[in-house]
Order: C-alpha cells, then structure tokens, then sequence
C-alpha cells in the first residue's frame, strides 16, 4: 500500500495487465445483464407508448425549429470566422468503446472499457456519451482501459457556467449529482444553468457539455450531469490534440492523479 | 483399474477443495458487472467479503490467508484501489472470524448472519480509515453506510448458497 502512494508507476503495469486478463470475463458477464436490462425497458417503453409518441411530436416540432436557427447560426458563424481569419480547433476523432465493467462502492467510481492501446485509446483522453461529459481514461491496457467518472471523488473538471462563463472546478462527491468548486461569491448562477469544459489546464478539450446546475442554496451548488450513467451502454473516447498537456505530477498514485 | 480411482478421486476432492476460492473470486466478478440501475453504483456490495466470511468459518483451511490477501489484491487492482486497501479489510475479517469460528461453527443461520452484521461495518471502518487517510481528508460516511447495509442484506442470498455448495460438495472430505 506504502508503496503504491509513494511511487504510483509502480503498479501501472500489473494492474494494466490484470485488468486486460480479467475484461473479456467481465464483458461475458455483462452481456446477459444488459439484455436484462434492455427487455424490462422495452416492457416499460410499450407501457409508456402512446404518451411518449405525442411527446415526442411536440418535441418533434420544436427542435425542428431549432434546427433551422442553428442552421442559420452557423453559416453565420462560418462567415464571421472566414472573415476573422480564426484558426480552426483541431479535429477530434473518436472511439466507441463498450463499458465492460463498473466499479462502485464508497470510495470510487470507474468504468471498465472494452478497448485500449490497441484501438488508439490513451491515457488522459476525455470519455463522453449520450450527450456529455462521463470522465476520462486514467489506466490503459493493450485491449481494456479505465474511466474516472466525473462523479469520483478524485476527479476535478474546470468548467464555465452559464452564458456568462463563470469560472468553476467541477468536483465528483461520489453522489450522481457532482459539485462546483472554486466558485465566486457574486457569481450569478441559477438551477438550469448549461454547464461546460472550459479547457483549462489542457486536461479536457473546450466546449465538451457536461450538464445543467442542479440546485444552488444551502450547501455547495450541485450539478446534474446530461449522460444518464446508468443507461449507457457505449461510450466515445474523444482523441483531441492537447495544445499542452500537463507534466507528469508525482501526487500520490490516486486514479485521480492527473495524466 | 484400481490404481485409478484413488487418483479420480484426489483429484475430485482437489477441484472441489478449490470451491471456496473460485466462489470468492467470482463474487469479486460480478461485483465488476455494470447493472445500469440509477444510483446504485455508490452502494454496490462488498461481495468477496460475504465469501471470505462464510469460507474462514466453515472451510478456513480451504481459504488460506495469503489467498485472501491476493484476492484482496487483485480486487485493488481491478477496482483502481490503493494497492492493499481491500486486501487489509479482507483479512481483517478472516483473522477475526478464524480467531472466533468455534463460536459461529455449529449455530443457526440466523446467528452467523448477525455475525456478519457485526463483522461487516469493521471492515468498512477500516477501508474508510484508510481511504481517509490517504486521501488526506475525510470521505464521505454515507455511502459507506449504505454499502455496508445493503452487503448484509444481502448475506443470506449468497450464504445459502455457499451453504448449499458446502452440503453438495464439501462436507465429505472433513
């Protein structure tokens, strides 16, 4: 134990292969339990049927009117940049990974994926799915890799919020409803604020959405994120040209511990 | 032929020897198994704790203590833990249950469970101890509340079994 807070690299390569060895039984396992999953939802989805098509046609119709807005937005967009001379952000590729397995309990919360080294997954990559931010790849194996989930205690996301981009650390309590940190005091915040990656210190890429705030009051403002964790099934691991990573820290070997 | 059935047969009783430890190791696995339930990610039991409980009273001999040590490794390891943070919790509750199994040997399910209401919040207090203190700060109780209250709940599922597979497969060879 002494030995892996004072010199974290020492187990990197032990706990890589015993997870690469242990992942395909994992991922047998899981497959039974996603079809579980998936068949009570379908049963629950037949239930819900009716109400949910007319919802979705409101919805239907509302985004449609979005769509043409952000249409216009970004030609407009495109327009002002052309005429700006704006060097563009480099273009993130990505990889869709399978979540293998789960790590919970009371102290952490990672997500095994089913590709590693071997997929172009590396360590320190952002991991997004559904519609935002999940965590980031802490350990890699050559066919599996780890994910520390924005909601871990050890994981510290920098964000702006809102449209005014207020600046903030988002901070995992290991509940599903992260924190902000490192907030203003006469920072003007209210429930449903879009919250997003601000880039800083070259962990994330910018503009990454990440959720909505939660509730502000009593207490530390929480965040709701926009992936439903417990729905997904898939995740992206995003490959994006860091302008500068940080170097390596030689803070105890946490999974937190930055890449 | 008759030279054989001796060898059949050690090797019969080697393989069902390994139970204990095949049954700890498993439960660690299925611990990994994503459930996609909302919020129950925070609260998913301390599964190898259950075996390693159930086997250091009745089959002690059969899960030696180094195993349990790396059984507690590999689950450090597997889970992104501090190395030996498991394993410490783990065989915190071996040598207590060891040291006091005369007691538990021969009682009622009931009581054994309440054992294990016992039992189960120390180890959790030691893993938040150390997590605490490697952290450098304290880590939420709650969950590990939570935890430690759902892993006995759910005790008497995995106990019967294990109770069961001890009936089938272990109780001969003693």
């Amino acid at each position: 134990m002494i030995v892996s807070q004072s010199e974290p690299g020492a187990f990197d390569r032990l706990r890589a292969g015993v997870t690469d060895a242990v992942t395909p039984v994992v991922a047998f396992f899981s497959r039974p339990s996603a079809t579980i999953v998936d068949v009570v939802e379908n049963v629950e989805s037949l239930a819900a049927l009716r109400e949910q098509n007319a919802s979705l046609r409101v919805a239907n119709e509302r985004l449609m009117r979005w769509q043409t807005l952000a249409l216009r937005l970004q030609r407009e967009n495109d327009e002002l940049r052309q005429s700006l001379k704006v060097v563009p952000d480099p273009r993130a590729s990505f990889v869709t990974a399978r979540i293998v397995g789960e790590a919970g309990g009371p102290f952490l919360r990672t997500a095994l994926l089913g590709a590693g080294e071997r997929d172009g997954v590396k360590k320190g990559q952002a991991v997004i799915g559904g519609h935002g931010l999940i965590g980031r790849i802490v350990d890699v194996g050559g066919g599996s890799a780890r994910v520390l989930l924005i909601s871990d205690l050890n994981s510290r996301v920098p964000v702006f919020i809102g449209a005014q981009r207020v600046r903030a650390v988002l901070a995992g309590d290991n509940s599903d409803t992260p924190i902000l940190e490192f907030l203003s005091a006469e920072a003007k915040i209210v429930p449903g604020d879009r919250i997003v990656t601000s880039g800083e210190g070259g962990v994330f890429p910018p503009g990454l959405p990440v959720g909505t705030i939660a509730a502000v009051g009593e207490g530390p403002v929480t965040v709701r994120p926009y992936a439903a964790w417990d729905r997904l099934e898939f995740v992206s691991v995003l490959d994006f040209e860091l302008p500068a990573p940080l170097p390596e820290t030689r803070r105890a070997g946490r999974v937190g511990a930055l890449p | 032929m008759r030279g054989e059935t001796p060898f059949f047969q050690r090797l019969n009783l080697q393989i069902r020897g390994l139970l204990p430890v095949v049954t700890t190791v498993l439960l660690l696995l299925v611990g990994l198994i994503p459930w996609h339930l909302p919020s129950l990610a925070m609260i998913t039991p301390a599964y190898p704790l259950i075996a390693v409980y159930f086997w250091s009273i009745y089959q002690p001999h059969r899960l030696p203590f180094w195993v349990t040590f790396l059984i507690g490794v590999l689950q450090d390891l597997l889970l992104g833990m501090p190395v030996g943070q498991a394993a410490l919790g783990l065989l915190l509750i071996q040598g207590l249950v060891v040291s006091q199994r005369r007691f538990f040997i021969a009682k009622p399910f009931r009581v054994v469970w309440w054992g294990f209401a016992i039992v189960a919040p120390l180890s959790a207090a030691l893993s938040w101890a150390i997590a605490s203190i490697l952290r450098d700060g304290f880590v939420p109780v709650l969950p590990v509340v939570a935890q430690t209250v759902v892993t006995v709940l759910l005790y008497p599922v995995f106990g019967g079994v294990f109770g069961w597979i001890q009936q089938k497969a272990l109780q001969t060879p003693q």
